[in-house]
């Protein structure tokens, strides 16, 4: 320890060395379960046939080894259920790690200021309104899902609902970072309610709604994914680049001002952002738990505070564990994908607590 | 940056006066109408019992908060025509309630002084390295190198936090009770390292301090708030006359002044 420190030069953050270790592993994290996922499942393709399936695709000459069936299954059920795992996991982390240091506090989540209430209630009402209202159920019910428009009710009302908690925080001046969580909360809670009213209401949409408040997966399609992966990895990418403010904005409101953060634009922006990528997440894939706040707590204890590592990291890390998340659930017959994050990252994350905890009070 | 130095006063305020808004109005005036003017290189200690206006007057100086009245220049400039970052370039803040943020290394924190200089949006160049070298240097910080800030004392935290405010190459540094959690040696330690730092560095240092027996460390210019208004401004123990000590702060202070007659000190 001491030598290394004697080592390598004082400053320079976390090392091009370690950096490039931490982020490449990351990244063959991702691949290898995005692969296993492909490769696993009902029709079982193999993992040899799925990496030669999307090289042909690519135009690369493989000879076919594989069942005339195994692309479709591939393409058109697997592959997008993979890309949208990562596209989600990684927006969750990278928002996880956003709200925890604006709030500077280790509770808050990706849906702690109203985006999963607001796109709840969005995608609820979207499911529902057919059936409450039957004269917009022209034709058939289901095209309402099939044309995403429960995505983009859902992506609306996240955006829609921090609006909301941002004005009435600001209401009586300067919005302070606990009056922002405060309101959070109550308009989550009356969100909610109007959710759960719409839910003892929507008849024969009731396990839709279910299913899309447990979070899955398996809903999205190319389409969607064409709409939300950019909103996602491009908020993503703009907030890695403020990794210094959100370093700085960790020492409090006084010191992160004096050392030259202009704080209401520089929060707006965040939270902003933020907000945009938690919003496309949730209307891919519904309010998937767990990921968004336990990944940047998982990656910090393993990697540090430092943004620099852990914003890239628990993108990489919240995508690897909610393809892999998913891939169980599916081997487990359906079970809901937010169970399984759970049941996976709770235990690790008890233990690491406990490393840390043991590592801390060690004489 | 490059300009030269000017040589008039490095923070002027003329005239400042300011309330805290309650319910969008004013409140009960907590400057009332303040004028000083601070040299480069000197040292400046404000002094006076609690809500006689000293933190404000910081917050004013490092442009945190907007005067009601009269104005502010920071380096010849008015305080709101810098952008936070070129104010962050100049003038440097050890707030009151600095907090250090757990997991990060010394070196860490201390190079999160060089934001405001900061050219690229990924790492620190060889200028900041020496910088932040100097300034570990400085604070006498270089042997907690390598050391998580949760492992840290009070005293070594705030050994920290002034090397992350010389890390800023400031020409003012502005200190809210910089010796608030210390130990008396450690006082005095900080004390004797922000009079060698102008001394040899040329940077305006001004510090609240609410014990006016460690004025005596260092031969300051003591400007004594009462209410508001700047009731003395001159050297310590001048400034610190007994009728003046006693009437400003309520009671009568003899071993200040047993210190502060004895004027000198290690220095």
């Amino acid at each position: 320890m001491r030598a290394s420190v004697a080592a390598r030069p004082l400053v320079g953050g976390p090392g091009l060395g370690r950096a490039s270790l931490v982020i490449g592993a990351g990244i063959i994290l991702v691949v290898v379960a995005a692969l296993t996922a492909i490769a696993v499942g009902s029709t079982e393709v193999g993992l040899g046939d799925a990496i030669g399936i999307l090289a042909q695709r690519l135009g690369i000459p493989v000879t076919e080894s594989w069942a005339p069936t195994a692309p479709t299954i591939l393409f058109e059920v697997r592959l997008p259920r993979v890309l949208a795992g990562i596209v989600v996991g990684a927006g969750l982390g990278a928002a996880g790690v956003v709200f925890q240091a604006l709030l500077r506090n280790p509770m808050a989540d990706p849906y702690v200021i109203g985006a999963a209430a607001g796109a709840s209630l969005g995608a609820v009402l979207a499911i529902t309104a057919p059936i409450i209202l039957p004269v917009l159920a022209v034709g058939a019910g289901t095209a309402w899902l099939g044309i995403g428009l429960v995505q983009v009710a859902a992506f609306v009302g996240g955006l829609g609902a921090v609006a909301i908690v941002l004005a009435v925080a600001r209401q009586g001046g300067r919005s302070s970072m606990v009056t922002l969580l405060l309101t959070g909360y109550a308009v989550s809670s009356l969100l909610a309610a109007g959710t759960a009213l719409l839910l003892v209401n929507s008849g024969r949409a009731m396990s839709a709604v279910v299913g899309w408040l447990l979070g899955s997966l398996g809903g999205a399609g190319y389409p969607e994914l064409a709409i939300a992966a950019p909103l996602v990895i491009g908020g993503s990418a703009l907030l890695l680049v403020q990794w210094r403010t959100l370093n700085l904005l960790l020492l409090g409101d006084e010191a992160a001002a004096g050392l030259g953060v202009d704080l209401v634009p520089a929060r707006r922006g965040l939270v902003l952002l933020a907000t945009i990528v938690t919003s496309a997440a949730v209307a891919l894939a519904g309010t998937i738990g767990f990921v968004g706040l336990v990944v940047p707590h998982l990656v910090r204890l393993v990697l540090g505070p430092d943004h620099r590592l852990l914003l890239p990291a628990s993108c990489l890390g919240g995508a690897a564990l909610l393809v892999t998340a998913d891939l169980v659930a599916r081997v487990a017959g359906g079970v809901p994908v937010g169970v399984v994050t759970a049941l996976i990252g709770a235990p690790f994350f008890l233990w690491l607590l406990h490393r840390a905890a043991t590592a801390s009070t060690a004489p | 940056m490059t300009s030269q130095p000017s040589t008039g006063p490095v923070l002027a305020l003329e005239t400042v006066t300011f309330a805290y808004r309650r319910r969008g109005r004013p409140d009960r005036e907590v400057l009332r109408g303040i004028s000083l003017a601070v040299d480069p290189g000197e040292l400046v200690v404000l002094l006076g019992p609690n809500g006689s206006g000293k933190t404000t007057l910081l917050r004013i100086a490092m442009g945190r908060l907007t005067p009601d009245g009269g104005s502010v220049r920071v380096d010849g400039r008015p305080v709101e025509s810098w952008s936070r970052r070129e104010l962050a370039q100049r003038v440097a803040v050890l707030p009151q309630l600095a907090t250090l943020p757990d997991g990060f290394r010394v070196e860490e924190l201390v190079e999160m002084g060089r934001a405001p200089h900061a050219r690229s949006r990924f790492g620190a160049s060889d200028g900041d390295a020496r910088a932040v070298e100097r300034a570990l240097a400085d604070a006498e910080a270089t042997d907690l190198v390598g050391r998580r800030i949760e492992e840290l004392s009070g005293g070594e935290r705030q050994r920290v936090l002034v090397a992350m405010a010389l890390a800023q190459e400031p020409r003012i540094l502005l200190l809210d009770e910089p010796t608030q959690h210390l130990d008396l040696a450690h006082q005095v330690a900080l004390l004797a390292a922000l009079d060698r730092l102008r001394r040899l560095r040329g940077v305006t240092v001004v510090a609240v301090l609410h014990d006016p027996a460690l004025t005596v460390l260092a031969e300051p210019r003591v400007v004594l708030l009462e209410e508001g208004r700047i009731v003395a401004d001159g050297p310590a123990a001048q400034v610190l006359e007994p009728a003046v000590v006693a009437r400003v702060f309520g009671v009568s202070l003899p071993t200040v002044l047993a210190l502060t007659g004895r004027a000198g000190g290690p220095g």
